[in-house]
């Protein structure tokens, strides 16, 4: 189960991020915004799987908008579950579930539980959608261009974002 | 990539086939030295060599002058295809599913709107909704949005957002009737249900210019364009719908090519014979997000035309002419070695310049060419080209779309902050309106290719013909 202090760590904290150079928390680098010609790119570094999916949700939230989200506004649970062809495909779909849930729901999504089957690149997680305000965002697709995910030895993701 | 690129001439460089391992055809760049210099630095040339390994392509693999770094193919990267043993893909039609640019033009003067200027770009502000994920007050149906998919900008005027007059200035007057929503995935169709008459954000806007510099006068006056005269120009595509009809199909094409024995250097790439069950389905859905975003431009340009009416009476926005920038179409063309073959045309971030004399032209243009819309980047001039028959023959009928970025994104928000932009712009005389100030400084001027260049290798080349100049008075920005 992810703890309270996770949710706080990456959903609270998103404003105190610097944008402008790199992300993390606390001055610890998990993820950072690369240089695209015409949209943006996040890399994730993290030392379990499930990181890279949860670190990777923090820099898209982060970069889709500059709106604080309070966790008290909770709308309802929800639960995702992907599979894809492998794990770069599978971070991918995770991104473009987060879009769809932005744009649709007007939501961003909290988990309480996440497991990634690093065999079958699978993904499980639930948790609840917390409402945004409705000011739009930035991102409209995490794309193919340029993708890597990496597992050794450490886990390692980067993915361009369509702007 | 440099070593294997050659120059031809003063605008067009060749890429030689021993770039890349695979390449079927070599590649066509149109460029002068700078905009070359700039390509390098980028991952362009590269997406150009792998597009010309893709099997079943002819002639090059081309790219114009607005070049740069996309998803697949290049931004400005044209490619067209054999049908029987070519392949059609998402990669190079983009995720902004006909995007494209219209424009329209007025009898207004300049020195007429000065006065009211800023009021009506705060009208059009509140009346357009703009910003990625906006949505209007009033959802579609569901069986609304079928028959906008399948109707396009046909829907729209039927019900009312504009002349029947107006259709004859779209590309295929104003729907893709080859268009089947049932291959549109219900994920798109929840996307694109409260986005329909909205603008959208990144580097989608509306206009207000002033006619600077007419180039070529019969042909200027046969658009309506006049020197010191108002037009509105509309940036704007597909919105959520066609971002995902793109990534559904990407995910689809790369489950099934190795059914096809075809393997692409960029999964981006991926694609299957454009004839074939996923390639059908596929044209299906990116005919029905096109007609979406014919249907968007036509809601905005009515409510363009709303706020005109209130600040001038009686004074029309008459529709010049609807380019799209992201599509793939099945096109006749002459080739060397037959008559005339049938191809599928991918051009992505380039814009189908049809010649004098094509049969597809509405009758007022057949003389002059196809009307081609090329937007600067925000405070630099936009520019009306016209077809020509070197075009026609040599690049499958293509063209730029625009200035193209040489600036990141991340990097343009570092450098500079989107209010210092806006005031800068301001001092020049031009306002705008935006809903993010990040969007501002990302998009400033200093971000995008000297457009003027652009325009330049194009009319040098041949492949497009300079008509009409247009400056920017205020721009609206998601």
């Amino acid at each position: 189960m992810l703890n309270d202090s996770w949710r706080n760590k990456i959903y609270n904290q998103i404003c105190q991020i610097d944008k402008a150079t790199n992300g993390g928390v606390d001055g610890k680098l998990s993820w950072k915004e690369i240089e695209h010609t015409a949209d943006t790119g996040i890399e994730v570094i993290a030392d379990r799987i499930e990181d890279i999916f949860l670190e990777s949700a923090q820099a898209f939230y982060a970069l889709m908008s500059n709106s604080s989200y309070s966790l008290n506004a909770r709308k309802k649970d929800h639960a995702i579950s992907l599979v894809g062809m492998d794990l770069g495909d599978l971070a991918v779909q995770w991104l473009n579930e987060l879009v769809y849930l932005w744009e649709t729901e007007n939501s961003i999504f909290v988990p309480n539980q996440m497991e990634v089957d690093f065999q079958k690149a699978s993904l499980n997680t639930f948790g609840f959608l917390v409402e945004v305000p409705d000011s739009g965002g930035r991102i409209k697709a995490a794309t193919y261009g340029g993708l890597v995910m990496e597992t050794d030895p450490v886990f390692f993701l980067r993915v361009f974002l369509d702007v | 990539m440099e070593e294997f690129l050659f120059r031809i001439d003063e605008v067009r460089w060749r890429l030689s086939m021993e770039a890349m391992a695979g390449m079927k055809v070599p590649g066509l760049i149109y460029a002068d030295t700078e905009i070359m210099e700039q390509a390098l630095r980028d991952n362009a040339l590269v997406q150009v060599a792998n597009v010309a390994c893709l099997p079943g392509i002819r002639n090059f693999s081309f790219a114009m002058p607005d070049i740069h770094q996309g998803y697949g193919f290049p931004i400005g990267g044209v490619a067209a295809f054999d049908l029987q043993e070519g392949v059609i893909s998402p990669g190079g039609v983009g995720y902004d599913i006909c995007c494209g640019v219209r424009l329209l033009v007025s009898d207004i003067e300049k020195e007429q709107i000065t006065p009211v200027l800023d009021s009506l770009a705060s009208s059009i502000y509140s009346r357009v909704p703009s910003g990625v994920g906006s949505k209007v007050s009033a959802k579609l149906s569901q069986k609304e949005l079928q028959r906008v998919l399948e109707s396009g900008a046909v829907w729209a005027v039927e019900k009312g957002m504009g002349d029947v007059g107006d259709l004859d200035f779209i590309e295929n007057r104003g729907c893709y009737e080859q268009a089947d929503p049932a291959s549109v995935s219900d994920r798109a169709k929840k996307r694109g249900l409260a986005q329909l008459g909205t603008l959208g954000s990144g580097n989608h806007f509306l206009e207000v210019q002033v006619v600077d510099r007419i180039f070529e006068r019969s042909s200027a006056a046969v658009m309506g364009l006049r020197e010191g005269a108002i037009t509105v120009m509309v940036h704007c595509g597909s919105r959520g719908l066609g971002h995902q009809v793109c990534d559904d199909y990407i995910r689809i094409m790369a489950r099934s090519m190795d059914h096809y024995g075809i393997r692409v250097p960029d999964r981006q790439l991926c694609s299957v014979p454009v004839l074939s069950r996923e390639g059908k389905d596929y044209m299906g859905a990116m005919y029905s997000a096109a007609n979406f975003a014919l249907a968007n431009r036509q809601i905005i340009t009515c409510r363009l035309r709303e706020v005109f009416s209130r600040f001038f009476p009686g004074r029309d926005l008459k529709l010049l002419y609807d380019v799209s920038h992201n599509m793939a179409q099945v096109e006749e063309h002459s080739f060397e070695t037959s008559s005339s073959s049938r191809v599928c045309v991918h051009r992505k971030g380039a814009t189908r310049a049809l010649p004098p004399g094509h049969p597809l032209l509405p009758e007022v243009y057949r003389e002059t060419g196809q009307p081609v819309l090329v937007p600067g980047s925000m405070g630099t001039a936009s520019y009306v080209l016209a077809g020509t028959a070197r075009g026609g023959k040599e690049c499958f009928a293509s063209t730029c779309h625009g200035a193209g970025r040489i600036m990141s994104r991340h990097f343009a928000r570092k450098e500079t902050d989107g209010n210092r932009v806006r005031q800068e712009l301001k001092q020049r005389g031009i306002i705008v309106k935006a809903e993010s100030l990040s969007t501002v400084s990302e998009e400033k001027p200093s971000a995008y290719k000297d457009v003027e260049r652009v325009i330049e290798v194009v009319e040098k080349a041949g492949i497009g013909k300079k008509i009409a100049r247009l400056r920017p008075l205020a721009v609206i920005k998601g």
